[in-house]
């Protein structure tokens, strides 16, 4: 078997080795924004193709990985400003899991729910924010690259958003 | 006693404020209940929300595979687009070549969402009986038609490639518990 | 054995309307017969209504196939096995198929559901209706002996899955006794976590003719490789040279000789593949069995096991450049039936530990984990 290797094959094989090595923090990134699986697959792929267009910024690896997230993040922001439809609830995957008892994961499923129904209440990028900070606990100047704006721009969407979640769970326990 | 506003006491619960901002909140919460519900308030909402981290069981090398298929996809329709004259013109429509390159590409992405979403059996090149799997489940073909055989949408199915001609898909039943295995045969 | 008199149930199953697209054609009607012999030690109680379904889909015909068998030990024995043959005019176009449920548990006048579950597709032009045919093959006991027709060796397949859920259930029984349900757990987990990460392959296998495919195949040149072997020091058999052909993703016309150094003849021979790339990346590619009916190793001697076939590999849609193919033992069957598999030890060779999914058991144990908890698997390993 020949061992060259065609241009356009070795050039497949570098953005597969790209894909390979980012999808998986790409997907949870985007899954953690948009609560759902299918909506953050789609999500993945547009942000990849994105990235793949423009393979010279892809040259410098810490630089890719981050330039990656924050096309992840704009991607997600866009998708959940053009969709005001509710998002789904993840009970048939979380039915995979493998650590709890069926009553466990019914819990665990409500209280997902509980969590997506008063995300829904913030804007995309407070929501954005909040997620990346109180959820992934992100550094707010990390947050704040992310999302391409000033930190204090950054405070006040995750104050913001801390503050219309809190009035959420106290109309919740009334 | 002057208070700290909601978006101080918010920024707080998080060590989301400067140095100088934190002590002097600090100053004022070691004097003022009040204000120490409130950021424990704010605290409740931090400490649910990592409620949300959680990421479903999924089967990531499976979609590993789809995600890097529709990107090759997605890829070689933006070099369709590319690969007409720029720029459209300002009439809005598309003229000449470019309108069949554009056809083309919109055509190839239409045949292709549709063989990824529901697999059409398709004539085959080779000329003896072919068994494989595929991301739908088992394909078989022989003179010129294909037969499919899907997992009806089981998850974690494990296939088994025979060197004599069978492939077999093996998965536990969701229903029952038990182990089924299909099994096609090339004669 | 089955005689002439046979139970068989024929059912008619009516078209479904649903998901047309643009055909104006009529739909033909599709049957679904089963066969189960009347001194077979399972009897048909039952069967689910509309079991088959047709639906067009452009150039296709789609059939929903949702058979739901009660049967019912009618034996002494408990039944650890049934395997069902499914033979259709759609599946005749390349081979038949089956259906075979291990790892049962089923106790005399017990019942026990199987499911065929599966959508069928085939080309709408072809002629006539869609028929489906279901015979039992063949029913494993507790015991290992064996009922049925075993058109399929389904009782040797049979055999030797029950003899590797045995022994993984014998080794999460110790690991239960002497460390507990914590540790149970963690295998549990191990397993889990194995199907997950096993790297996946695309095959596809072609008798006697070369598949022709896009990519490297079709411009590779073709190259004898030697097969490298994993020896098992207590196999009954041993791999002793073993040549291929490669092109690319192709592996062409397999030949493996193999000597017996048990004391017993020996009748059937099949060995897994592990495919390495050449990044080094390690796939578990297949198995090759000793097709020939007339193969028959005395003790001390060689023989060759040849299969006439292409296999093409792939993953996620792309080909699989072959590098490397290593060979293991993975079933040897005695002139008296009896059948020996690899034990625990010669599977955690590390080389093989990260490209074998979990057994048949420890699959059927870890679903049942999900399902239910770590004490129902507790239960479930008590039971056998």
């Amino acid at each position: 078997m020949s061992d060259d290797i065609e241009p356009g094959l070795e050039l497949l094989e570098r953005q597969n080795r790209f894909v390979s090595e980012h999808f998986r923090r790409i997907f949870v990134q985007i899954y953690h924004l948009v609560q759902n699986v299918a909506d953050a697959q789609d999500l993945t792929q547009e942000a990849f193709i994105k990235a793949l267009q423009h393979q010279e910024q892809l040259k410098d690896g810490q630089k890719a990985a981050q330039w990656l997230s924050r096309i992840a993040t704009n991607t997600a922001i866009d998708f959940l400003r053009r969709s005001s439809r509710a998002t789904f609830s993840e009970l048939e995957d979380g039915l995979e899991s493998g650590w709890e008892t069926p009553e466990q994961i019914l819990l665990r499923s409500e209280h997902r729910e509980y969590l997506e129904d008063g995300l829904r209440l913030l804007s995309p990028r407070e929501r954005a924010a909040l997620i990346m900070r109180d959820v992934e606990g992100l550094p707010a100047e990390e947050v704040a690259q992310r999302l391409n704006c000033s930190k204090a721009t950054v405070r006040s969407h995750i104050a913001n958003g801390r503050t219309k979640f809190r009035r959420y769970m106290e109309k919740r326990k009334r | 006693m002057r208070h700290p506003n909601q978006e101080i006491l918010a920024l707080h619960a998080g060590g989301d404020l400067g140095p100088f901002a934190r002590w002097r909140t600090s100053r004022h919460l070691a004097r003022c209940e009040s204000c120490r519900e409130e950021v424990a308030a704010f605290d409740e909402v931090r400490r649910s929300l990592p409620g949300l981290a959680e990421v479903p069981d999924l089967q990531w090398n499976r979609l590993a595979a789809e995600i890097k298929a529709n990107i090759r996809l997605g890829l070689a329709a933006g070099e369709c687009v590319r690969s007409a004259d720029p720029p459209l013109r300002q009439s809005g429509l598309i003229h000449g070549g470019r309108a069949v390159v554009a056809f083309a590409c919109a055509m190839v992405l239409v045949v292709t969402g549709m063989v990824l979403e529901r697999p059409l059996p398709r004539a085959a090149r080779e000329e003896g009986p072919m068994v494989q799997n595929t991301q739908y489940g088992i394909e078989v073909t022989a003179g010129g038609e294909t037969l499919g055989l899907t997992n009806n949408g089981v998850q974690r199915v494990t296939y088994s490639l025979d060197a004599q001609g069978s492939m077999g898909a093996r998965y536990v039943d969701p229903e029952t518990g038990y182990v089924t295995i299909n099994t096609v045969y090339v004669q | 054995m089955c005689n002439n008199v046979q139970n068989r149930l024929w059912l008619l199953g009516l078209l479904g309307a649903a998901g047309l697209l643009a055909q104006d054609a009529a739909l033909p009607n599709c049957s679904v017969t089963v066969d189960v012999p009347n001194d077979a030690p399972v009897a048909l109680l039952g069967i689910s209504n509309a079991p088959c379904n047709a639906t067009a889909r452009g150039a296709a015909l789609m059939l929903d196939l949702h058979l739901s068998l009660t049967l019912k030990n009618t034996g002494s024995n408990r039944i650890h096995g049934v395997t069902l043959r499914v033979v259709s005019q759609e599946v005749a176009l390349g081979g038949v198929g089956s259906v075979y449920q291990p790892s049962l548990n089923v106790g005399p006048g017990e019942a026990f559901p199987v499911h065929i579950d599966t959508q069928l597709m085939r080309p709408a032009q072809l002629a006539g209706g869609p028929a489906v045919q279901v015979h039992l093959d063949g029913v494993l006991f507790q015991d290992l002996t064996f009922y049925g027709p075993d058109r399929l060796h389904s009782r040797r397949i049979m055999t030797a899955s029950e003899m590797e859920a045995q022994r993984d259930r014998d080794y999460l029984k110790r690991l239960l006794a002497e460390q507990g349900l914590p540790a149970l757990r963690q295998a549990m987990l191990r397993i889990q976590a194995r199907q997950d990460s096993v790297p996946r392959l695309q095959g596809r296998v072609v008798r006697g003719h070369t598949v022709t495919t896009a990519g490297i195949a079709a411009g590779a040149p073709e190259r004898q490789a030697q097969f490298a072997f994993l020896q098992f020091p207590d196999s009954p058999v041993e791999p002793v040279q073993g040549s291929l052909l490669i092109a690319g993703n192709e592996a062409r016309t397999p030949v493996i000789d193999v000597r017996n150094r048990s004391g017993k003849a020996v009748k059937y021979v099949e060995f897994g593949w592990v495919l390495t790339d050449p990044a080094g990346h390690d796939y578990l590619a297949g198995s090759m069995p000793s097709t020939d009916s007339s193969f028959a190793l005395a003790p001390g001697a060689t023989a060759r096991v040849r299969q006439d076939s292409t296999l093409g590999f792939s993953t996620g849609g792309q080909p699989v450049s072959i590098q490397k193919m290593t060979g293991f033992v993975t079933q040897v069957e005695f002139a008296d039936g009896k059948v020996w598999v690899p034990n625990r030890q010669n599977l955690e060779n590390p080389f093989l530990a990260k490209v074998l999914a979990p057994s048949i058991e420890e699959e059927r144990l870890a679903s049942l984990y999900v399902r239910k908890g770590i004490d129902a698997v507790a239960e479930e390993l008590k039971k056998f």
